[in-house]
């Protein structure tokens, strides 16, 4: 499992396995303010680096940071 | 600073005229407060009711509750920021106030507004019975229950039901302006004369999400870098309440009268010696966010040479990540930290012995770090009973418990099984005690 999450130690807190940093507890996965294209890559990159968090072996809650 | 605080408690309130305050008595003239808050277009109308604790009444749509107070000598005006009053640093010379006694706005939430700000949830004080559990059951009040122009904004519909309350507020507070007060307590941080560990308050506040609203400081409500405040300008209302965000129990009221003010007066200079109190914002939306308010509250704290410092919180869920991350840094730092708290989140849950025991249902808190090792708790969220009909309701008639069903009315005046009847929130006005005035615990020590 991986989780993208506005607030990490929380989520790993709670005992997620892998945890990608997301943009913010309003939206987590985007960013409404940026210009739609622009917004549609951070989105884009921000699943693509849970789907990359998922081929990660953990053996703790973990921030995967994949830039 | 200094100031001095004279105090006129308040043992009866009536109608009649002309508006008076004599030997604990207050006469107040209905329709003297009726034209001065309907001279606000925005206000269509006013009824204005009184209530005193441990009559057969329930309160409800309670938008805010103020403590009137008025400066008589000393820079700017009480509640500095807010309702038209003037940003001058306050907290020095000599400020008037009644004990006992608060006026209180009640507005249901127009339905736009509650679609939009689920915080602006209805609320309930009963003055009697099992509900009665916290300070706010207590009080004696001028009721002003409010019916607003039914388009007004959020930021707008909060400045009107405010700034009535505020109106109501100065015209009472101004009569005790040439008085002599049955007693007076004077508040400074003089240097203490032998060396003692230096300890601050760090004075964590609730920012809205919702720009415009919520609780400020000066009237300034965004989130913000920490700052720092002595605890004069806080009992002089530097610190004030909105009204759309009650809960969880959030007040004007609360701020001027914070026990936890008058504890650190107590033991200035005798046990410690107080730094003052950084206040710092929560409920930052990102997590860098939330970090640097808690690495600048450290910061802040160091340069202050703080040895100690005493964590408070207003609030409740994501709002203790900063509140955390700030107790983690200043341990870190070498300051040793007490954190202030109600024990559980803010849902209402029926309290058992078994439960108290073992807290094993209890909602826990959302976060918390290792370095978090000294926390006083001020009880839980728990009616011990369902809370029985009532003979009077004042402030509306009835009452939506979820935010999520606000098709769901229920009479104000039945029954009310809260456990059930509740969503996200409970409704019990001033129920998430994170400063100890109520009755919540289970055990005193």
């Amino acid at each position: 499992m991986a989780v993208i999450s506005a607030l990490p130690p929380l989520a790993m807190q709670a005992g997620a396995n892998r945890v990608v940093q997301g943009v913010k507890i309003e939206h987590v996965c985007g960013d409404p303010s940026l210009p739609s294209d622009a917004d549609k890559a951070l989105r884009r990159r921000l699943v693509e680096q849970a789907l990359r968090a998922l081929g990660r072996d953990v053996e703790a809650p973990t921030l995967v940071d994949i830039a | 600073m200094d100031l001095e605080i004279g105090t006129f408690p308040v043992r009866r309130v009536t109608f009649g005229a002309p508006h008076e305050w004599s030997g604990g008595t207050l006469i107040v003239d209905p329709t003297v407060l009726s034209d001065l808050v309907l001279r606000d277009p925005r206000i269509r109308r006013v009824t204005i009711d009184l209530v005193a604790p441990g009559e057969d009444t329930r309160i409800i749509h309670i938008r805010d509750v103020i403590d009137p107070r008025v400066k008589v000598s000393g820079r700017g005006h009480v509640y500095p920021g807010v309702a038209g009053h003037p940003p001058d640093t306050v907290g020095d010379g000599v400020t008037h106030r009644y004990e006992g006694f608060a006026v209180m706005i009640c507005s249901e939430v127009l339905p736009h507004i509650r679609r939009t700000v689920s915080a602006a949830t209805d609320s309930i004080v009963d003055m009697s019975g099992p509900g009665a559990v916290t300070v706010y059951s207590t009080l004696r009040y001028v009721v002003l229950t409010l019916e607003t122009q039914p388009d007004l904004e959020l930021a707008e519909w909060n400045e009107a039901l405010r700034l009535a309350g505020h109106r109501v507020a100065d015209a009472l507070a101004a009569l005790l302006r040439g008085l002599d007060a049955p007693s007076r307590q004077r508040f400074a941080l003089p240097k203490p004369e032998t060396a003692l560990p230096r300890v601050i308050h760090v004075h964590t506040l609730n920012a809205s999400m919702v720009p415009g609203i919520g609780t400020g400081i000066y009237g300034f409500t965004p989130h913000a870098l920490p700052m720092l405040l002595h605890p004069n300008e806080i009992l002089d209302g530097a610190i004030a309440g909105d009204a759309v965000v009650g809960y969880p129990g959030k007040c004007t009221w609360l701020h001027v009268n914070n026990p936890v003010l008058p504890a650190m007066y107590a033991r200035h200079g005798h046990d410690f010696a107080w730094a003052g109190c950084i206040v710092a914002r929560t409920r930052w939306g990102a997590l860098q966010d939330k970090q640097l308010s808690a690495y600048q509250t450290v910061k802040l704290a160091h340069m202050l040479e703080a040895q100690g410092a005493l964590v408070t919180w207003n609030h409740g869920g994501n709002d203790l990540i900063e509140v955390m991350l700030t107790i983690q840094g200043l341990e870190r730092a070498g300051i040793k930290t007490v954190f202030l708290t109600i024990e559980s989140d803010i849902k209402v849950v029926r309290m058992t012995p078994q439960l108290a025991e073992t807290g094993v249902e209890e909602p826990p808190l959302l976060f918390s770090v290792p370095e978090a090792d000294a926390i006083v708790s001020t009880g839980t969220l728990a009616p011990a009973e369902p809370l029985p009909a009532v003979s009077r309701v004042v402030g509306g008639t009835e009452i939506v418990f979820d935010q999520e069903r606000p098709d769901v009315r229920v009479p104000a005046g039945g029954p009310l099984d809260l456990e059930a009847l509740s969503g996200a929130y409970s409704p019990i006005f001033g129920h998430f005690d994170n400063y100890g005035l109520g009755a919540q615990s289970y055990h005193d020590y």
